[in-house]
């Protein structure tokens, strides 16, 4: 293998999902790898054979540190000619290295992509995948099922529909099988086909579908007219990449042909994205000045203005959504709305990423993926670490009090993706409701001493 | 960040005898050769135990050093330290548990599992690694640190969990001890710690055997870890002089014969040899008892070893650190392999017994080690 070097510096500034440190499950660079750093001992260890590399000084322990490179290639050198096992790995044992490296700097957010994760970024930020476009979803009897064949791809023009089970893909049995496994197997590159067996609620035989792969695009954006009398939208961004910006565009069209007159952006649980995505949508809602603040590493500051050629859409009372796993260009959004002043912020206190990560591809396939700056919102406010609190705190209740509140005894019963039970989603109607007038503000008091008391 | 480097670096091969040593790391072993403990003055060991349909590391007690503090607080071979000053001790990938709470109860409600999760969060929040936790039971408390700590053990056989309070402090075991039994008919020596003394100290008490002119020998190498192969070799000049310790198979087919060097006709041992052996005889101490089987005529008596006969090289780095590799695994002179498999005994005896096990060495020492 070729030793890895450091290929030209892309000029696009990323800022890197965060979820993977958000939630409790998902992947952390940090947990796995810091308690792999140090792996396993087993039995106390003592030297069988004593040997040296480099410099032989037996006054040992210089202050000098150990030269990276040079100790790097002296150890692989040895591995290579003496290490008695399974054979050396030599670009598994590479990652690792350029993985610990980076854990040194205590930073979650400057991290190592193999080419497996690379690639998935990547297919994140651009917004596409090829295969399918079904969306799938485990069932309670653990069954995998199309949740949904999503709207334009080649699984809805097949006729694979909503609660379709999968026996089979290719032949292949899937029972007992991971879900992410079973993705696996659907993906695969445009133009080539993928056959799917498959059980239909009221059918005795299995249907046979063979689809064609393509190009598909995620869907960045979930749009809806909550309330049809007093015209409240409500637009849902998963996250900030390459095409969340035009599927909001269009999503906003589409409220605004059934007269929207109030809006409810929905950015929780998003873990942010792409830089850009976050000044696009941004300008929707902000006349001018900078969307956000980027400050170099020497303090130099460098402000992302407004882009006025977003500002095809009119201007309605807004309530943007947010929850502590709303993070970076979530942040950069609701940051900018809350500091002009253009919405109000309803729900809990953000995440707190306020940093910059530029990608440096390797010649390989992989990534590192640097942090390189920081952000602050337009009032030049850096919300590291601390997030951004709402002008309104209103906290999700657990499940268990959704229960006593609306006398749900059987938790088989509770559906809590049912809108009644998203008491944040209910208080934010109530906030827009407000703005709009149809409301009291003596609403928006009790609301506030309510959140007070709780504190 | 050249440490972290490596660390991840030796660790991504999985092989838990391969790895990176600090500089203070690196001292404990230098020290141990010494024959100087640290820490609790126990010889600790990671052992992987299956729990539910994962697979858990535990930190085992292998042996607590005769007289050390681990022994004075009454800790025994084989405890499980499952807490230290009441934080969990988590294996090394802590989030297995939870991923499996998460594929178990994927079917089940999701609200009990929530609660479930965020008990099992908090336990690792509070919770100590493994390597972290074998650190700190091995290293001295720093200035500002309280000495003492309270470990949560359960014992082999029992499930009813045991708090003991240990001192940490420096500690140097007695490397051998030596008696008679069998009104004087049978010599006994217990190897504590394989330091560089303890081949000279085993020399001079099978002098004062010979003297005694005892019939036959139990050599106890019950719990007994780890060890340098120089040690190793002059411990065994009394009994192999001159002969095959080992075959060392090395990377690229290599083969390496460890001889072990001549003793003096007066230095020699002739009579009788019983060999004490437990699951808690680890490493080189295996690598001798094979070779006191299968090239002196020794009976092994007891239970079968660890079954880790791996050689390992430390390379020392410029800076005081260094990294330990696997470099090689020990076959017999005849080529048996036990790696994996531990060394099987000629008489088996439960190691719940322990007077039971001494007792059957002794009888069959004082029968010229032959039923």
């Amino acid at each position: 293998m070729k030793r890895l070097h450091l290929d030209v510096l892309i000029p696009v500034v990323f800022l890197l999902f965060a979820a993977f440190i958000i939630g409790f499950l998902a992947p952390d660079v940090r947990a796995s790898g810091g308690d792999f750093e140090k792996l396993m001992t087993s039995l106390q260890l003592l030297p069988q054979r004593l040997e040296e590399i480099g410099e032989s000084s037996n006054e040992s322990s210089s202050d000098k540190p150990l030269p990276i490179i040079e100790t790097y290639s002296a150890v692989m050198e040895r591995l290579k000619a003496d290490y008695y096992g399974k054979e050396i790995d030599e670009r598994k044992v590479t990652y690792a290295a350029i993985r610990g490296m980076l854990l040194a700097l205590g930073d979650p957010f400057t991290r190592f992509l193999d080419p497996d994760e690379y690639k998935k970024m990547r297919e994140e930020n651009e917004g596409n995948f090829q295969g399918i476009g079904a969306q799938l979803d485990t069932n309670s009897k653990g069954e995998v099922y199309i949740k949904e064949p999503l709207p334009g791809t080649p699984a809805e023009r097949a006729d694979v529909r909503k609660n379709d089970v999968i026996i089979a893909v290719d032949d292949k049995p899937i029972k007992g099988m991971d879900i992410q496994d079973v993705v696996k197997l659907i993906r695969g590159p445009k133009d080539t086909k993928v056959k799917l067996t498959l059980k239909r609620p009221g059918h005795s035989k299995p249907l046979v579908k063979i689809i064609t792969r393509s190009v598909v695009q995620f869907r960045m954006v979930k749009w809806q007219m909550l309330d049809d009398k007093n015209k409240i939208g409500y637009i849902r961004l998963y996250q900030f990449n390459e095409k969340s910006d035009e599927q909001f565009d269009d999503a906003l069209t589409e409220l605004e042909k059934r007269h929207v007159k109030g809006l409810i952006l929905d950015l929780r649980s998003n873990p942010g994205g792409l830089l850009q995505a976050a000044v696009d949508i941004g300008s929707r809602f902000i006349e001018s000045g900078p969307v956000v603040i980027i400050q170099e590493r020497g303090g130099q500051r460098n402000p992302l203005y407004v882009e006025q050629e977003k500002h095809n859409h009119k201007r309605y009372p807004l309530v943007v959504l947010v929850d502590k796993s709303s993070a970076s260009a979530s942040e950069i959004v609701s940051g900018a709305i809350k500091d002009v002043g253009v919405g109000t912020l309803v729900g809990t206190n953000t995440f707190g990423k306020g940093r910059v990560q530029t990608i440096m591809p390797l010649q390989d396939g992989s990534a590192v993926a640097i942090t390189t700056a920081k952000y602050l919102t337009p009032k030049g406010t850096d919300i590291h670490k601390k997030g951004i609190e709402p002008d309104i705190v209103v906290e999700q209740p657990d499940p268990e009090t959704i229960m006593a509140k609306f006398g749900i005894k059987d938790t088989d019963k509770l559906d809590l993706s049912d809108p009644k039970y998203d008491i944040q989603l209910n208080k934010a109607m109530d906030v827009l409701k407000v703005k709009m007038g149809i409301l009291p503000k003596s609403v928006l008091e009790k609301m506030q001493k309510a959140a007070k008391a709780l504190k | 960040m050249t440490y972290d480097s490596l660390k991840a670096m030796l660790a991504s091969l999985e092989d838990p005898n391969t790895r990176f040593l600090e500089p203070a790391q690196r001292k404990l072993v230098t020290d141990a050769a010494e024959g100087k403990y640290h820490g609790i003055g126990a010889i600790l060991g990671i052992k992987r135990v299956p729990s539910g349909k994962i697979m858990e590391e535990h930190l085992i007690v292998i042996a607590p050093l005769k007289g050390g503090p681990a022994d004075q607080a009454g800790l025994k071979p084989g405890d499980d330290i499952v807490k230290i000053d009441g934080r969990d001790v988590l294996p090394l990938h802590p989030y297995q548990r939870a991923e499996e709470m998460v594929k178990e109860e994927r079917t089940k409600n999701s609200l009990e599992l929530r609660k479930d999760l965020e008990a099992e969060r908090k336990r690792i929040e509070n919770g100590i690694g493994i390597l972290d936790a074998e650190d700190l039971l091995t290293s001295d408390p720093g200035e500002n640190e309280k000495k003492e700590v309270e470990l949560t053990v359960i014992r082999q056989g029992s499930t009813k969990e045991l708090k003991l309070k240990v001192v940490r402090q420096p500690f140097s075991p007695i490397p051998v001890e030596s008696s008679t039994f069998e009104n004087g008919t049978v010599g006994y020596i217990k190897v504590n710690c394989i330091a560089r003394n303890t081949a000279e100290k085993l020399a001079n008490a099978l002098k004062n055997l010979q003297s005694d002119n005892v019939k036959g020998l139990v050599l106890d190498l019950r719990n007994l870890a780890g060890g340098e192969i120089n040690s190793i070799l002059k411990i065994a000049k009394p009994f192999l002089s001159g002969k095959i310790m080992a075959i060392e198979m090395k990377s690229r087919g290599r083969r390496e014969q460890i001889r072990v060097p001549a003793a003096s006709t007066s230095e020699q041992w002739t009579k009788p040899v019983v060999v004490l052996v437990n699951s808690w005889t680890a490493r080189m101490p295996e690598v001798l008892a094979a070779a006191l089987k299968e090239n002196a005529g020794a009976q092994l008596v007891g239970e079968k070893t660890y079954g880790d006969l791996s050689a390992i090289t430390i390379i020392d780095l410029a800076d005081g650190s260094a990294v330990a590799m696997t470099t090689g695994a020990f076959l017999t002179g005849k080529g048996g392999n036990y790696n994996g498999k531990g060394v099987p005994v000629d008489v088996e005896v439960a190691s719940a017994k322990d007077d039971l096990q001494l007792k059957t060495a002794l009888r069959l020492a004082a029968k010229g080690g032959r039923d």
